[in-house]
């Protein structure tokens, strides 16, 4: 029974799906012609066509009828399924631009992605639980009890919900002026959309058209008071996914980083063999490509030649380093200080000019309300362009600069929005905190004596946030369309003169566009808590964009293919997006802690801080318990908020601790398999050279046991050396010690017909499948290039010396070490390869018995394949001759020949030792006519 | 009669034969019948083993672009005068699969660029490797600083030339290699 069971469990472990695959791929992998796969194939397929017979049933796939039909639906799967955005511009944008051009690119459309995430969430969490729940719009007259007035102390008891729902009515209908002049309604609307009151913002694009309505009459009572806390926990969401994206995506870059510290050593292979993309497809492509691979052929060796030279830091340099970046944080103050004031100026101004509908008021207005984001953004697009030419008086490396210019311009971005921002946060917010029971009188009065916060200070604010997106992108595309064509035509027209020249050329720089997209994703993380859509907006601007940055990139700009190797610049614009993001979390944490949100509008109106909603989601499980206790004495906003704070940063740290481990436990890995592919290779060389030393001294026992002494003796025990070259003995002699008067070309053809065994086992690969390989490879026989290695044996006498070696306990040293070996064995057997030595007869010969013992069909391949392949193609015949003389060409190795000329010094060593064995003598000793 | 393959071309059998052999899908293999057939399409319905030469050969797009088209062809002709039928250029797309391992790549990559067959790779074969990548701007190009470069950096035992094991383990550190050697299929 049991004896059944084991048979059967090794013949499944045999034949099963898992080995027939495993086969198939064995069969695939090999490097043969197919007509012979088929073979091979067949063979395999018949070994488990008995198998499939007893277990599976005749499973055919259903397929479509017609082929045209089949074949459309096919193409469009395909297309379906690897369907990508912008491929064709993507793949312009390289070819014509170089990688690190197309790169930026590549980051836009990676942003975009990362934005319609946050789109996703924004949707699913506030906008359509809104929908849901209060319908599309609901009328202020309804839900609030008549006759409210905010400064009537007669409704003090009234509770926060129905407060907040007076106040919305309140700000609904009392601060909306009715538009007298009819003529140019559209104009005023517009102008009060951009500059008026917050009633007018009453829209799903701001946080005042997601308020909580108490009193509407809507079916799902249920789940208006679970809305705020839908607000709350998706703007958490929003943060926390970010948050790991980016490290996710920081993580990535580290294994760049590394491949980058080891990529430098094979840049010109790399060049050589791996210069040409093959999947190219027309002739446009290729003479681009062409012209890119030379450019980076000249940096690659200007990069080689300047390897040797380093820079020194001089005492002008840290002098100039100082004071330039002295100068940089001045440049930055002096931009916060003048934006604030401009647009505090800007204000003051817009508050003097009287309600008149004239229309040139009414655009004077608009436009001067939308001047603080042109300065904005004028500041943005100029300073980067300063800072980068700047940086390049600092003489820092690549990489280094690129991270300053980065932190300079992210700083001035965070600091103008700030501040252009912090102006209506002032004059909306008024208060730290507005008095009980009314909607917008503050508890004291300020310095100027405004006592009325303004309603719905959120959704201005948030007005704020769009006018400055807006403005960028029309400000940038007004560049790129009208004003560099105008640049390149002036330099077109006017040729001869050099400013006009330096005027029109124009050069597209990835680090200042790069910062550009950094900036747009600081403005949606800062702006989408203040509303909801904007992530949705910033999509639509960054696809906009980047038609706009093509036409910047293809049209306007020189193209000048920049350097092969690719700075870790995404890296460093990821940690950039890092730094920044950890400041707009302060601030939203701020937000959502300290502030009070407005009492008219918005998810939080009854609550006197947004963080409230999450402490009463857990007290309203369980009054008695001791969370209830502990959340009520012991927690508050100003500790919550800092514990979430710490909590996360050590989560970042976990993470990227474990990312960066396994990450550069990945690059450690294939930097040792590379360095075990060195040493193998060597190794293998090693071992060949000393199976020819075996080979060649074969008359000579004591030869071969001098030689082989230097590798036995590295060790420090002293070792059973007779013992050892008895092994050997073995290894080299499989059928047996020889007879006397054995003839040498059967011998040597005996020899050949064990190299490539021997070589086989030389071979330290561990990996099952290479094995299985081998087996299959020496089925087929010669056709595999690395079995046909024989020229070797045609090979001149190496002189046994003793090369003292050393015992290196260093595994670094190792390599060089063979490597000196290596090249003083190469040196002293002045290795001379005779091409025709290696004789096609006896080798087809050992081929056709082989076959004959394997069966047919393998015989048929092996006739096809010896005929099939010239055998001058096959063997690698080593055009270089050696350090060897020319004299040294007849080898023991030709049947034919039968006198042996062994080399002056090695035949008379060999004669001078006392040589044992008497049959040895016999057959070493050549016959002389 | 079954279901037929492309055509009436090729049985059934033969399709399931040649998607176990390569690593094409039966989709892939169907569009590329189709792409070869307009190379040659009424030699190829009389005969499924039909030998496009190596003229016409260039006619189509990824040979025809590609400086080292002919040698693409020479090494995998089954004849070895550089035609093809379609079992051959399956065979050739099949290897320049994002799914065939490296080492089956390299074996074929090697003969490529052996162009004198001596079995190693030498300053001759690195000459007219960038005389190809260059084409025009051959006369400007560095090639001795090329080569003298690219013999320190991959000739491991300094014996001159590159041979097959040095070739490998230099092919083996560049992260992009199955990127590069890759023929489009749609």
């Amino acid at each position: 029974m049991t004896s059944s069971q084991t048979y059967t469990h090794d013949y499944r472990e045999r034949f099963n799906k898992k080995t027939e695959k495993q086969h198939y791929d064995e069969v695939k992998s090999l490097p043969i012609r197919m007509k012979d796969r088929r073979v091979l194939y067949g063979d395999v397929q018949a070994i488990y066509d008995f198998e499939r017979e007893i277990q599976m049933q005749g499973k055919r796939s259903k397929t479509i009828p017609f082929f045209r039909i089949r074949l459309l639906w096919n193409t469009f799967m395909y297309h379906m399924k690897t369907y990508t955005m912008w491929e064709a511009s993507l793949r312009e944008i390289e070819i014509q631009r170089g990688t690190l051009t197309a790169n930026m690119f590549y980051f836009i459309k990676h942003t975009l992605f990362f934005n319609l995430t946050l789109t996703s969430i924004v949707l699913a969490g506030i906008i359509i639980p809104h929908f849901i729940i209060f319908g599309w719009r609901i009328d202020p007259n309804t839900v609030c009890p008549s006759g409210f007035n905010q400064s009537d102390s007669a409704w003090q008891n009234m509770s926060q919900g129905d407060l907040a729902e007076c106040c919305f009515q309140h700000h609904m209908t009392e601060s909306d002026s009715p538009i007298k002049n009819k003529k140019i309604e559209w104009l005023i609307r517009v102008s009060k959309f951009l500059g008026g009151t917050s009633s007018w913002l009453s829209i799903p694009l701001f946080y005042g058209y997601y308020t909580t309505h108490v009193n509407s009459p809507s079916t799902t009572q249920d789940l208006k008071a679970w809305f705020p806390l839908f607000y709350a926990g998706s703007v958490i969401t929003v943060l926390v996914i970010s948050f790991c994206i980016l490290i996710r995506n920081i993580a990535d870059g580290i294994k760049e980083i590394v491949r980058n510290k080891d990529g430098d050593v094979c840049v010109f292979s790399e060049l050589v063999f791996c210069g040409y993309h093959h999947r190219t497809l027309n002739d446009k492509e290729a003479r681009f490509r062409r012209k890119l691979w030379l450019h980076n052929v000249r940096v690659a060796i200007r990069a080689a030649k300047a390897w040797s030279r380093r820079q020194i830091i001089t005492r002008k340099i840290i002098v100039i380093r100082i004071i330039v970046f002295i100068s940089m944080a001045m440049v930055i103050a002096i931009t916060g200080f003048l934006i604030y004031m401009w647009s505090n100026f800007i204000y003051d101004t817009a508050e003097t000019m009287n309600d008149s509908e004239k229309p040139s008021i009414i655009l004077l207005r608009t436009a001067v309300t939308c001047l603080p984001a042109i300065v904005v953004s004028i500041c943005n697009t100029v300073l980067p362009n300063v800072f980068i030419k700047i940086s390049k008086l600092e003489m820092y490396t690549v990489e280094t600069s690129t991270t300053l210019v980065l932190y300079r311009s992210l700083v001035v971005r965070l600091v103008s929005v700030v501040l252009a921002v912090s102006r209506v946060f002032y004059k909306s917010y008024v208060c730290y905190r507005v008095k009980k029971h009314t909607c917008t009188i503050c508890e004291k009065e300020d310095k100027k004596g405004h006592d009325m916060r303004q309603p719905c200070w959120e959704s201005v604010l948030a007005r704020e946030f769009y006018k400055i997106l807006l403005v960028e992108l029309l400000m940038k595309s007004f560049l790129t369309v009208v004003v560099d064509p105008f640049r390149r035509m002036l330099k077109k027209i006017f040729f001869r003169f050099q400013i006009m020249r330096r005027i029109g050329t124009l050069r597209f720089n990835v680090i200042r566009h790069s910062i550009d997209i950094i900036n747009v994703q600081v403005l949606c993380w800062i702006g989408f808590y203040f509303a909801p859509t904007f992530p949705l907006v910033v999509c639509l601007y960054l696809f906009v964009i980047f038609y706009v940055k093509k036409f910047a990139v293809l049209v306007n700009c020189i193209g000048a293919p920049e350097a092969h190797r690719v700075t870790r610049t995404t890296t460093i614009f990821l940690s950039g997006k890092l730094v920044s993001f950890l400041m707009v979390l302060t601030f939203l944490v701020v937000v959502l802690g300290g502030l009070q949100p407005s009492r008219g509008c918005g998810p939080f109106a009854s609550y006197d801080v947004p963080w409230q909603t999450i402490d009463d989601f857990i007290l309203i499980k369980d009054p008695d318990s001791v969370m209830f206790i502990v959340f009520e004495h012991v927690a508050s906003p100003s500790v919550y908020v800092p514990l979430i704070f710490i909590s996360l940063t050590i989560l970042y740290h976990f993470y990227a601790r474990k990312g960066s481990l396994s990450t550069t436990a990945e690059g450690v890995k294939e930097l040792i398999t590379m360095e075990g592919e060195d040493k193998q290779y060597l190794s293998s060389r090693l071992m060949q050279l000393r199976f020819v030393n075996q080979k060649v001294n074969y008359y000579d026992p004591q030869s071969i046991f001098d030689s082989e002494k230097r590798y036995v003796s590295s060790t420090n025990q002293r070792l059973d050396l007779v013992g050892q070259w008895k092994d050997m003995r073995a290894a080299i002699l499989p059928f047996g010690m020889t007879k006397a008067g054995v003839q040498r070309g059967e011998l040597s053809r005996k020899m050949k017909i064990f190299a490539p065994q021997f070589r086989a086992k030389s071979n330290t690969s561990s990996q099952k499948l290479r094995q299985s390989k081998q087996r299959l490879q020496s089925r087929l026989g010669s056709i595999v290039r690395r079995n046909v290695s024989i020229i070797e044996l045609n090979t001149q006498l190496p002189q046994s010396t003793n090369v003292p070696v050393k015992t290196t306990s260093t595994k670094s040293k190792t390599t060089t070490l063979i490597q000196l070996v290596l090249e003083q064995e190469s040196k002293k057997s002045g290795l001379k390869l005779d091409p025709n030595g290696s004789p096609d007869g006896p080798k087809s010969q050992s081929q056709a018995a082989r076959a004959n013992k394997s069966g047919g069909t393998v015989s048929n391949s092996q006739a096809y394949l010896t005929a099939g392949k010239k055998p001058g193609a096959q063997i690698p015949q080593k055009a270089r001759s050696y350090a060897g003389s020319e004299s040294n060409k007849k080898t023991f190795s030709d049947p034919k020949t039968k006198t042996n000329v062994m080399p002056g010094k090695t035949n008379s060593q060999s004669n001078k030792r006392i040589i044992k064995d008497p049959k040895i003598i016999t057959a070493a000793v050549p016959k002389k006519k | 009669m079954g279901t037929i393959f492309g055509k009436g071309l090729y049985t059934r059998k033969e399709i399931t034969e040649y998607t176990t052999i390569t690593y094409l899908t039966r989709n892939e293999i169907e569009h590329l019948l189709v792409k070869f057939m307009k190379l040659a399409s009424s030699q190829i319905k009389a005969d499924n083993q039909y030998r496009v030469p190596l003229g016409v050969l260039m006619e189509y797009p990824e040979f025809g672009a590609n400086p080292f088209g002919d040698r693409l062809c020479k090494t995998f002709s089954s004849t070895g005068d550089g035609s093809l039928d379609f079992e051959d250029f399956l065979n050739c797309v099949s290897t320049f699969n994002f799914k065939a391992p490296m080492d089956t790549k390299i074996e074929y990559i090697f003969q490529m660029y052996d162009f004198d067959n001596d079995g190693e790779i030498g300053d001759d074969d690195i000459k007219e490797t960038i005389r190809r990548l260059v084409g025009e701007r051959f006369e400007y190009t560095p090639v001795e600083e090329i080569c003298i470069a690219l013999n320190k950096q991959t000739d491991l035992d300094s014996a001159g030339g590159i041979s097959f094991t040095e070739f490998k383990a230099a092919c083996a550190k560049n992260l992009d290699f199955q990127e590069i050697f890759k023929i489009n299929i749609f």
